[in-house]
């Protein structure tokens, strides 16, 4: 047959096309591809001339977007360098510039507020939404949880945790809408209130600490941590009651546990349970996580002498380490252990400034009892207790996940 | 080989038709699209992309393999790429077809299909 200047048209077009695809991929099946393309050329011309092409055409494009994405998203060494990290080795700077996003979002946001704009609060209420889109298509498509969707997804989380919380006192308190009334039926006597806000979360917990706990993900020091962490709970909880101590009563403090207090301490550890599952494939990884759950964390405490000035650099410099030293420092550790001494030493410095800034405020505050002390710094010790659970949880599956990547991929 | 093979199941149906296509003797790309689609009656068309991603998994996961030998250039375009089964294709194959004969006599006794 001799050569078609509509089918030599396609041919070009096609070729230029293939870019599309990973670097690797094409180098690979590139020309096969094209010659492939042009068989099915030949024979639509053949068949039903122009209109058989255009038809064609319909067919490839389709095929086309579809398997690039597919091929982007889930070669590991794709020019988008988006979805694994190379075992002991640390992730290519592509994809640390998309773990970095939605750091960027908030500092630039921190930036905003600190010279008197209000895009910070936005950035709290509203960038999860977004940031968590991206996160579920290539999720769907790859059915691979990318590392850059840890942040967005403990960021996500935060966000719809808070939200649910908040949504109860709401309802709580409106009786203007059909839902609201629906949301007063089921919380009007509080037995309904403490299955919901308590037993749903501990039931979440037992399931995931299960689970783990099958893969033998529980080490000692794991145990111990969560321990720490639900013992850090209960006291928080009560709180009130602990400063008269004179006149604690277990009964009385067992009867009037409120549900929405355990609620908004138990979505941290419920999160970092939840990491246990990503864990097999990301490994200590998983840290951004809970990383990504202290993202929008608001900086608050001062003594009224210190300069606004101050106060400023403090806060941007603690926006700095938690958005965008530590997911950086962390994806470009090469190794297990150097993930961890990463994922520490910012996390305690980011502590640090806090428990700072606390001291600030309790300094300044007329002084009541050692139990003001743990008030100021409950928040902290939580943290604490749910980084270092999250690290000793993490760090016993580096082998496996390994053996994982290693893996031939399912066709 | 038998744990192996479970990891694969079900098949996609792209991998599925290709093994089947291969199960006649080596073929090129474009000799695979074709049997695909008298397989299937034409109902079935795959593009290059779907060809060759589900080709690269194959080949990663074994079920494939590229022939080494290539045909007379007189008679063929040399560029060309050969592929056949593997053992463990083989028996993926034979495996997901008795699967799907067993879901096909399911749907029988069912009453499902209109025809026999």
């Amino acid at each position: 047959m001799k050569p078609n200047r509509w089918i030599e048209l396609s041919r070009r077009f096609y070729a230029r096309l293939l870019y599309l695809y990973p670097k690797e991929y094409r180098l690979e099946y590139g020309p096969s591809m094209l010659q492939v393309f042009n068989d099915q050329c030949r024979s639509a011309y053949q068949n039903g001339g122009v209109w058989g092409l255009i038809a064609l055409w319909f067919r490839i494009l389709l095929d086309l977007g579809i398997s690039a994405l597919r091929e982007q998203v889930s070669s590991p060494r794709s020019s988008w360098g988006l979805l694994e990290a190379i075992p002991n080795a640390p992730l290519p700077w592509k994809g640390v510039a998309m773990v970095l996003v939605p750091g960027l979002i908030f500092f630039v946001a921190q930036i905003g507020q600190l010279s008197g704009q209000d895009w910070f609060d936005l950035m709290v209420y509203r960038a999860a939404y977004f940031l968590i889109i991206p996160v579920i298509l290539v999720g769907a498509i790859t059915r691979k949880f990318p590392i850059w969707g840890l942040v967005p997804f403990g960021l996500f989380f935060n966000t719809a945790w808070s939200y649910g919380y908040r949504l109860q006192y709401f309802y709580l308190n409106q009786s203007n809408s059909i839902s609201s009334r629906l949301m007063y039926l089921v919380f009007q006597y509080q037995i309904v209130e403490k299955i919901v806000i308590v037993a749903g979360p501990l039931s979440l917990m037992a399931i995931l600490v299960w689970l783990s706990a099958r893969r033998r993900q529980f080490s000692p020091w794991a145990w111990a941590w969560i321990g720490i962490y639900l013992l850090l709970i209960a006291i928080t909880m009560r709180y009130s009651f602990l400063i008269n101590l004179d006149n604690f009563n277990w009964k009385f403090y067992s009867e009037n546990i409120s549900p929405s207090d355990f609620y908004s301490y138990s979505g941290f550890l419920l999160l970092i349970l939840f990491g246990t599952l990503l864990a097999r494939r990301h490994g200590r990884l998983v840290i951004l996580l809970p990383l990504g759950y202290l993202l929008p964390t608001v900086l608050y405490g001062h003594t009224f002498e210190t300069p606004l000035f101050w106060i400023s650099g403090i806060v941007l410099v603690y926006r700095v380490l938690i958005a965008v030293v530590a997911p950086v420092w962390i994806v470009r550790s090469a190794s297990d252990m150097a993930i961890k001494r990463a994922s520490t030493i910012v996390v305690l410095a980011v502590i640090g400034i806090q428990v700072a800034m606390h001291v600030g405020e309790f300094v300044s505050t007329t002084w009541q009892s050692w139990v003001q002390i743990y008030y100021y710094f409950s928040p902290d010790l939580l943290t604490i207790a749910g980084i270092a659970l999250a690290l000793s949880l993490y760090k016993s599956i580096a082998h496996e996940q390994l053996q994982l990547n290693l893996d031939p991929q399912k066709p | 080989m038998a744990e192996r093979l479970s990891q694969y199941q079900p098949l996609t149906p792209a991998v599925y038709h290709i093994l089947i296509a291969l199960t006649d003797g080596e073929k090129h790309g474009y000799a695979i699209m074709k049997d695909v689609e008298v397989q299937t009656g034409g109902r079935f068309k795959m593009g290059p992309g779907t060809l060759y991603g589900s080709i690269k998994r194959m080949l990663v996961a074994s079920l494939i393999e590229e022939a080494d030998e290539r045909p007379d250039p007189e008679l063929d375009d040399e560029r060309r790429r050969y592929y056949r089964l593997t053992g463990l294709g083989q028996r993926a194959v034979s495996v997901e077809s008795e699967r799907l004969a067993q879901v096909v006599s399911v749907a029988r006794q069912k009453r499902v299909l209109t025809f026999a």
